[in-house]
């Protein structure tokens, strides 16, 4: 899996660092099952456990397994600059994710639905990343959501979220 | 054998036109999510789930079971191929299966690997149909208590066995419990966990999270390598595999113990992964040319994919007949038995004879099924691999938040897809292991049910567990097996220092 690309690439977080923020944010995890379990009683009723029994000691599960993580990052025998990102890969990353939030913008905050959010995302990928042309590009986008339209409401009858565009041109 | 009748009525009920035509499309599809990185045999399932709700059940696991092999098959594809693993328990594949490949030998290793893979999975066929009755007879005698101290031992074996850090093993499962607890509690009624968010009132799906998890994480951690597809042609001649057939049964200790090393793995919950690992160590350990192996050696091939195999389908067994999953896509398999009103467990054998055998029998067509398809369409599947990853990898994503959307129609759900897609890149990085997350929110309900009953039925004493002998033998058990990454430090240093006394004396 890890491959070093011989210090082609500034490493951006090392192996340690990532292993650090991971445990940390498992233990805000349990940290939170626990104050969201107290909100019932976690001990014993007279027919056993409260309904806040079992997610409290989950949390402290988490808490307990994620303090043992952080312990053993902390005093980990992997060589210190071991790197887990460099600003390459973190690049990708960054390239893959930022449209993939805007396809959920353009999906659901501005509510325009999952097909005009599929069309945009495809678009917005394939000219600016894969750099096809305009054709090309705007024929495979429209076709996914053509095939994505039949395929879902018409053959399996599950209908996907839909936006004014829709409404508009009376798809229903 | 009353075995034997049953299994005639499954092959009736697997044998029809319908139910053929459904194992050619999962199959088909399971090989399609197979080669298709970042899309895996769990992932593939789950993609499936929402479109079987209007199914029969038997219909339905059929389905699901067929893209299962189809996806352990194709994962060998392209580990072969283009030395890129479709499936984490294809890795150990690629080490002498792209030697092979590259010698210009591709349509023999192609052809050992689905061969052995059919026998392997037709290994743990037979062992399930000669293990199902009596397992779920033997199930039968559980309650609450017995059925807490399995589902405890399960995680337990994660823990001592599981092979990555217990630590983080302890985070995976507790993070899983927890957010199988979000949403209503079914006992008291009580909304738990849900921090004011009237959206996780219904709880978090293991789907969505199966999605994120396995499909977008994934995905995540492929984008980061540049990944390239060089592969290696395949065109697979007729004449080719009949010589691999007739070479097979040389390697029958191979077969069969790579096969019964997948069995145990599958029916305990080591997994498929973790089987064809071990298997090709073993293969190695016992070969009379071991240096071979990495450059090339067919029972490379061979070891990895009949124990992959055989462990995938053994790992139906325990679900089936107790409830409990022995991998991440048995466990998303059985999320879907529960979503269509079934109760995974030795119940089943009793009220759902068709199902039960309908799916044993499915499984033996087909596995079979599988092996022809694959074989005849290796060279169409490799060439969906040559469209460039910048157009496959956004369409992956497309069909990951369609589906996480078909889960409940819910917007949330795509957030909390993402969400998830995030966690899974970092456990991913960190080697934190996903399925016994995945695992724990399947159960996760019942396991607190089963819990809270004990409690109820012993008023409220932990004793319920020792309450008899079966169930003191598995707790115990599972209790060692949770000690075990504490001891066994200790132990290894106690019998080095043994051997060494000697030689400071």
């Amino acid at each position: 899996m890890q491959q070093h690309e011989t210090t082609a690439s500034r490493v951006l977080v090392t192996r340690r660092a990532l292993e650090i923020v991971a445990a940390l944010l498992a233990l805000a995890f349990g940290g939170s099952i626990v104050l969201g379990a107290l909100e019932y009683n976690v001990g014993w009723g007279e027919r056993g456990p409260e309904p806040g029994y079992f997610p409290f000691w989950m949390g402290v599960v988490v808490i307990v397994g994620a303090a043992g993580a952080l312990l053993e990052a902390w005093f980990s025998r992997r060589p210190p600059g071991l790197p887990a990102v460099n600003a390459d890969q973190a690049r990708r990353i960054a390239a893959f994710l930022v449209p993939m939030l805007g396809f959920l913008i353009v999906a659901i905050l501005f509510k325009l639905g999952l097909y005009v959010g599929m069309v945009v995302y495809l678009l917005v990928v394939m000219l600016w990343q894969g750099s096809y042309r305009f054709p090309a590009a705007v024929a495979v986008s429209l076709g996914t959501a053509i095939v994505f339209f039949f395929m879902f409401e018409r053959w399996l009858k599950v209908p996907l979220m839909k936006g004014p565009l829709e409404a508009w041109l009376g798809i229903y | 054998m009353e075995n034997i009748g049953d299994l005639v009525h499954g092959f009736q009920v697997a044998l029809t036109g319908y139910h053929l035509s459904l194992m050619v499309a999962g199959v088909l599809f399971g090989i399609l999510v197979g080669v298709l990185p970042g899309l895996g045999a769990p992932n593939g399932v789950t993609l499936l789930i929402p479109l079987t709700f209007s199914m029969d059940p038997v219909s339905a696991i059929i389905l699901l079971a067929s893209m299962y092999w189809g996806a352990l098959f194709g994962g060998s594809t392209t580990s072969i191929l283009f030395n890129i693993p479709g499936e984490p328990s294809s890795v150990a594949t690629t080490f002498d299966g792209h030697p092979m490949a590259k010698q210009g030998r591709a349509t023999e290793a192609l052809s050992y690997a689905f061969l052995s893979a059919a026998f392997g999975a037709l290994f743990g066929v037979v062992v399930i149909t000669l293990l199902a009755a009596p397992a779920a007879a033997f199930a039968h005698k559980f309650s609450s208590p017995e059925y807490f101290a399995v589902y405890f031992l399960a995680f337990a074996c994660f823990v001592g066995l599981g092979g990555a850090s217990p630590f983080k093993t302890l985070v995976s499962a507790g993070m899983g419990f927890s957010l199988a607890a979000v949403g209503m509690d079914t006992i008291s009624g009580s909304l738990r966990l849900t921090f004011g968010l009237p959206d996780l009132v219904k709880g978090v799906s293991f789907l969505v999270a199966v999605i994120g998890l396995f499909g977008i994480g994934e995905l995540i951690a492929t984008m980061e390598e540049r990944l390239e597809f060089r592969g290696v042609r395949a065109r697979v001649s007729p004449r080719d595999v009949f010589k691999t057939i007739a070479a097979l049964p040389s390697h029958w200790i191979v077969l069969i113990r790579s096969s019964l090393v997948g069995c145990w793995m599958g029916i305990t919950p080591g997994g498929p992964t973790a089987a064809s690992f071990m298997s090709y160590g073993l293969a190695k350990r016992f070969s009379s040319r071991p240096d071979e192996f990495g450059k090339g050696e067919p029972e490379g091939v061979i070891a990895p994919e009949a124990a992959d195999h055989s462990a995938g389908t053994s790992a139906m067994l325990p679900m089936l007949a107790l409830g409990i999953p022995g991998s991440a896509t048995a466990a998303v398999m059985m999320g879907g038995l529960m979503i269509w009103g079934l109760h995974p467990g030795p119940m089943l054998f009793v009220e759902q004879k068709s199902f039960v055998w309908g799916l044993i029998a499915s499984m033996y067509v087909a596995n079979v099924v599988a092996v022809v398809l694959v074989l005849f369409t290796v060279p169409l599947f490799a060439a969906i691999l040559r469209i460039p990853f910048a157009i496959i990898a956004p369409l992956i994503v497309v069909v990951c938040f369609v589906s996480a959307w078909t889960v409940s129609s819910s917007p949330f759900d795509l957030w909390l897809a993402f969400l998830f897609g995030l966690m899974g890149y970092l456990f991913k990085k960190c080697d934190y292991p996903i399925a016994p997350l995945v695992l724990a929110m399947v159960i996760g309900d019942k396991a607190e049910d089963a819990f809270r009953q004990s409690m109820i039925m012993h008023g409220g004493s932990l004793g319920a567990f020792w309450s008899n002998w079966l169930c003191g033998t598995l707790m115990t058990l599972g209790i060692l097996l949770l000690l075990w990454p504490l001891v066994a430090p200790l132990v290894r240093r106690r019998a080095t220092s043994i051997t060494d006394a000697p030689v400071r004396e």
